[in-house]
């Protein structure tokens, strides 16, 4: 088993908490970036919890660690604040989910590490109902 | 002493359910008599990418929506539950990062199979009232697990419920508070075993009635109350019977129980069960309404709290979902084999 730790500990903030940054002109970096382009000044910021979907897709065959969720959505998100995320679409059967439905984030386990690893949370959406 | 109450709550139910019925089918067993026996109709089952944690967190954001308390104001962070997901790193540490109440902040599990949730309550209670600490949080949260089978398995089911604690804009104040408890072995789980054991009906009489009868008279002695002094009363509750039979012996009747009685539709949510049924009873209740909560945890134990709502209780009810609706609406229901495998139950070779 490959230990993921470090990685796993250093996404937590987006992970858990979705902690971006907001440049003055309104655009939002997420996750933040470690340089900015010169000039551009950022102030911490956290991504709306609500938002809408834009694009998705169903995956039927899923890489080995996903693959009990089958079929599952993976969706592009914009949120209300603008920012647009990638995260799965949960709580809801594949076939009614549409393209502008109204989702808010919940808090979901992303991943096991087989029996012995980690156990890997982080953001989902789910229909706004 | 300054007042302590509660100053936000918050619940979080999973939306899949599996009823009574599709159990029986697998086992032989009869459905109707569970139902009628146990008072037992469904119960919820948590998804495959839920678990104690994730419904702790979602449960506690709510819970911090009504307080209108941001995370990092927390001193504690308690978490209490009998299915911490890992079995060495804390739940309550994801709990509060997921929250933003790290990193100065004090956070344990409790164990008390049933009766964690209200333990983390009473010590996030007694934090603040001992001026430690501005606000604490408490939460009971499980997704316990019944052998297949056995009649553990129509009731075990998932949840949770968090309270933050404080001296000001409280919305339940606690009154009184009060704990019975001694050595009594009614329900237990060996370590490496995947499912507990019980004793069967010797979990009634000498283990449910005794701990949550003797909690409640000794809280109401305690405080100069009786039963028609109270509004509410939420008891632990193991499946439907239980409570409404406690309910009855101490002298209460059906209105006053009836509302923070989830576990017919909920099943047995174990360290959320009793603060489900407090938040079920929270989204309805006005000022000046008494509340009674007696939990109930196998080993055995109870520990009973008296409740005054205020004035502000009306101003948070809408500000994060209620319970009731939680419980009755957008409901998945799962088939036996869709269930063994949400549950872990069917065995395979690791990936």
């Amino acid at each position: 088993m490959k230990i993921r730790s470090p990685r796993y500990a250093r996404e937590i903030p987006q992970r858990y908490r979705c902690e971006a940054v907001k440049a003055e002109t309104g655009e939002i970096f997420f996750p933040p970036r470690v340089v900015y382009p010169k000039g551009v000044k950022v102030a911490p910021h956290t991504l709306a919890q609500t938002g809408k979907v834009l694009s998705y897709t169903i995956l039927n065959v899923a890489p080995m660690e996903y693959s009990d969720l089958t079929p599952y959505a993976l969706g592009v998100i914009e949120l209300d604040d603008g920012a647009r995320i990638t995260a799965q679409i949960v709580d809801i059967d594949t076939a009614e989910i549409k393209t502008g439905m109204p989702v808010k984030i919940e808090f979901r386990k992303l991943r096991t590490e087989g029996d012995e690893g980690l156990l890997c949370y982080g953001y989902k959406v789910v229909p706004m109902r | 002493m300054s007042e302590v109450g509660i100053v936000g709550y918050g619940a979080y139910l999973p939306r899949y359910r599996i009823k009574v019925e599709s159990i029986a089918a697998v086992w032989g067993a009869d459905a109707e008599s569970y139902k009628r026996g146990l008072y037992l109709f469904e119960k919820s089952v948590p998804g495959l990418d839920q678990d104690t944690i994730t419904m702790a967190v979602e449960a506690s954001r709510y819970a911090l929506k009504r307080a209108g308390v941001q995370g990092k104001q927390l001193g504690a962070v308690y978490v209490g539950s009998e299915s911490h997901p890992y079995a060495v790193k804390p739940t309550g540490t994801v709990l509060a990062e997921a929250i933003g109440a790290t990193p100065v902040c004090h956070t344990a599990d409790f164990e008390f199979a049933c009766k964690a949730g209200t333990e983390a309550m009473y010590v996030s209670y007694a934090q603040v009232k001992a001026g430690l600490i501005q606000y604490g949080l408490g939460v009971g949260a499980d997704t316990s697990q019944g052998a297949p089978g056995d009649a553990l398995e129509y009731s075990a089911s998932a949840g949770a419920a968090a309270f933050v604690f404080g001296a000001q804009e409280i919305v339940a104040r606690v009154d009184h508070t009060y704990s019975f408890m001694t050595d009594t072995p009614d329900f237990w789980r060996r370590e490496h075993q995947f499912y507990p054991q019980h004793g069967g009906r010797f979990t009634g009489e000498p283990a449910y009635f005794k701990h949550t009868l003797g909690a409640a008279k000794g809280i109401m002695a305690l405080a100069k109350m009786k039963p028609t002094d109270f509004r509410y009363v939420v008891f632990h509750q193991p499946n439907g019977k239980f409570p409404m039979e406690a309910g009855k012996r101490l002298g209460f009747t059906k209105e006053q129980y009836e509302t923070g009685l989830v576990t017919p539709w909920l099943g047995n949510t174990y360290s959320g069960a009793s603060p489900i049924g407090l938040t079920a009873i929270l989204d309805v209740a006005k000022p000046g309404d008494r509340i009674l909560m007696v939990s109930f945890g196998s080993g055995a134990g109870s520990d009973a709290f008296i409740y005054t709502v205020t004035d502000r209780i009306l101003e948070i009810q809408n500000q994060a979902p209620k319970t009731r609706p939680q419980l009755d609406e957008n409901k998945f229901y799962l088939d036996y084999g869709k269930y063994a495998k949400f549950r872990g139950k069917i065995i395979r070779n690791e990936k």
